[in-house]
């Protein structure tokens, strides 16, 4: 199943940036706990493709370096 | 001095919001002073309010309402009128959660970070969204997830990711939930196809899941991993895609294409326009309420001419449509709202007085009902003298068209039902409406039997 899948990738991925942190939390938002879990996680994952993403766009503006500047994409839509 | 804290600003020991004399102050307390201080220095605030996504503020010079606690009273820059998210189209909510994910990004790059992420804390000024909260930030510490992710992704992703992949009108799933859309509602409501995006899969569906797992359990520190600035950034970079992806148009609903289906041909709409023009010039208002405005023709005819306007209507295609086109072609004081006048937004939260009702964020200096009192008096059955009532206690003045029997419209309501409205009548209208405005004028509209009226307020004895 896509969700079992999807989960499984995660778990594993997260496996890769563990690490120690005990730093406490102040906050008057309670985060909730399965939140901050699953946070975690997805953060790890995405990191992955994020960074892919960076690169990819260093890449093409490297390949680009010749040619005059495109206009950055505007938020206004 | 009087001051008055307002009931929606009591959650974050920040500080909080009062009024005095009809200005709004924010009181800053010391808790959160190295914040405040931070978000100067970093130039966060100055960044911020230079690309217009948070309001601009000054030092204020009156008694603060808790001085025992008080590191300094700002002056925010003040808002016309305060909206809520149930009161939003489809693009007005994607892009004020657009907006709150650009602050974040800013805030970021100036070492600070969003400590919520609450709708409520985004309000529209010529069409943009704005951050109202200038307490909003904290410093980022690296290593630290997001605080405000839950929230965002109740107030913001799962309302957009329902209406998106369901139906428009689950965004009115806000108006009961003020704390966000719950995910696993959300989860349970959204199709199979949904779980099939990787985006609405994890932050919706997967967070849903993780929610229900872990609920009523402390966090267990020794369980929490860090999450470095860089797979922070990815996170936000995520819920960016997730929302940018989702899109809703509108189309097949009743009211977006009314102006090509009702009685006017182009001179007789001219001549509407000119009426209402010359009306709204006499009473001279600084604000406009447009009730049932549809795409909001009229109400920009009251924008332009320098009213704060707040274009109202039930239909989400209509309020979308012209919330596009005040975005787009930058159309000022022009603020469109979804809402039901025959069920309007009540007063609700905590203690009835989080947020306000429709009537409560009154009166306008002028009301405009167009086309509207038939479907009130005719759809939804309101006597007459009824409908005159709750228009006084929204505006001072009144804009307001007679459609009578025998137009198409009123016929077409009629047609399927028994009419049972004897009042109905030219004779019945200003009799209800007399009674408690005065009838200044009324002009008929051109090549039709309606008539477009101006009245005031009567003043109470």
């Amino acid at each position: 199943m896509k969700g079992t899948r999807h989960l499984l990738v995660v778990t594993a991925l997260a496996g890769v940036v563990y690490g120690l942190w005990s730093r406490p939390v102040y906050a008057y938002l309670d985060p909730g706990t399965g939140s901050y879990l699953i946070q975690m996680l997805i953060a790890a994952v995405v990191g992955v493709g994020f960074a892919v993403k960076l690169y990819w766009s260093r890449i093409k503006g490297w390949l680009n370096r010749g040619e005059p500047e495109e206009a950055e994409v505007s938020d206004d839509d | 001095m009087t001051d008055q804290v307002l009931a929606s600003s009591f959650r974050d020991p920040s500080g909080f919001l009062f009024h005095d004399d009809g200005v709004l102050y924010r009181q800053v307390n010391q808790t959160y002073a190295p914040e405040m201080d931070r978000l100067t220095e970093s130039g966060l605030y100055d960044r911020l309010v230079d690309l217009g996504l948070l309001v601009s503020h000054q030092p204020a010079d009156v008694p603060a309402p808790r001085p025992d606690i008080c590191y300094q009273v700002i002056r925010p820059q003040q808002l016309a009128f305060i909206s809520y998210p149930y009161e939003w189209c489809f693009s007005q909510l994607k892009d004020a959660a657009l907006a709150t994910l650009e602050i974040e990004k800013q805030a970021l790059e100036c070492g600070m970070s969003l400590k919520d992420a609450s709708a409520y804390n985004i309000q529209f000024r010529n069409g943009r969204p704005i951050l109202i909260d200038t307490l909003s930030f904290e410093t980022y510490r690296e290593g630290e997830p997001w605080v405000a992710y839950r929230q965002f992704c109740q107030h913001f992703l799962a309302p957009l990711a329902l209406m998106a992949y369901v139906d428009v009108r689950l965004g009115q799933l806000a108006r009961i939930h003020i704390d966000g859309v719950p995910l696993d509602l959300a989860s349970k409501l959204l199709p199979l196809k949904s779980h099939l995006k990787f985006t609405i899969q994890s932050h919706i569906h997967l967070h849903a899941k993780s929610q229900k797992r872990h609920a009523d359990e402390a966090i267990d520190r020794s369980r929490l991993r860090p999450v470095s600035a860089f797979a922070f950034r990815a996170l936000i970079d995520s819920l960016e895609s997730a929302v940018r992806n989702l899109e809703w148009n509108p189309g097949g609903t009743d009211w977006a294409d009314y102006y090509q289906f009702t009685n006017y041909d182009r001179a007789a709409f001219a001549s509407k326009q000119d009426t209402v023009s010359d009306m709204l010039a006499r009473v001279q208002p600084k604000t406009v309420w447009d009730l049932g405005a549809n795409t909001g023709r009229f109400s920009q005819i009251a924008s332009e001419m320098g009213c704060q306007t707040l274009a109202f209507d039930i239909d989400p295609s209509a309020v979308e449509a012209c919330y596009r086109r005040v975005r787009d072609e930058k159309v000022g004081r022009l603020l469109p709202l979804l809402s039901d006048l025959t069920n309007p937004t009540p007063s609700q939260g905590w203690a009835h007085d989080e947020r306000s009702s429709l009537a409560g964020r009154g009166p306008a200096d002028c009301v405009m009902a167009l086309a509207l009192v038939h479907h009130l008096a005719i759809s939804n059955n309101v006597p007459l003298p009824m409908v005159a009532n709750y228009l006084r206690q929204l505006g001072d003045n009144l804009i307001i068209e007679f459609v009578p029997k025998g137009d198409s419209q009123v016929d077409k309501l009629l047609s399927t039902r028994e009419d049972i409205f004897d009042q109905y009548t030219t004779e019945g209208f200003e009799a209800a409406l007399g009674a408690v405005f005065e009838i200044i004028d009324r002009v008929p509209v051109q090549d039709s039997q309606r008539t477009l009226y101006l009245m005031k307020k009567k003043v109470r004895r």
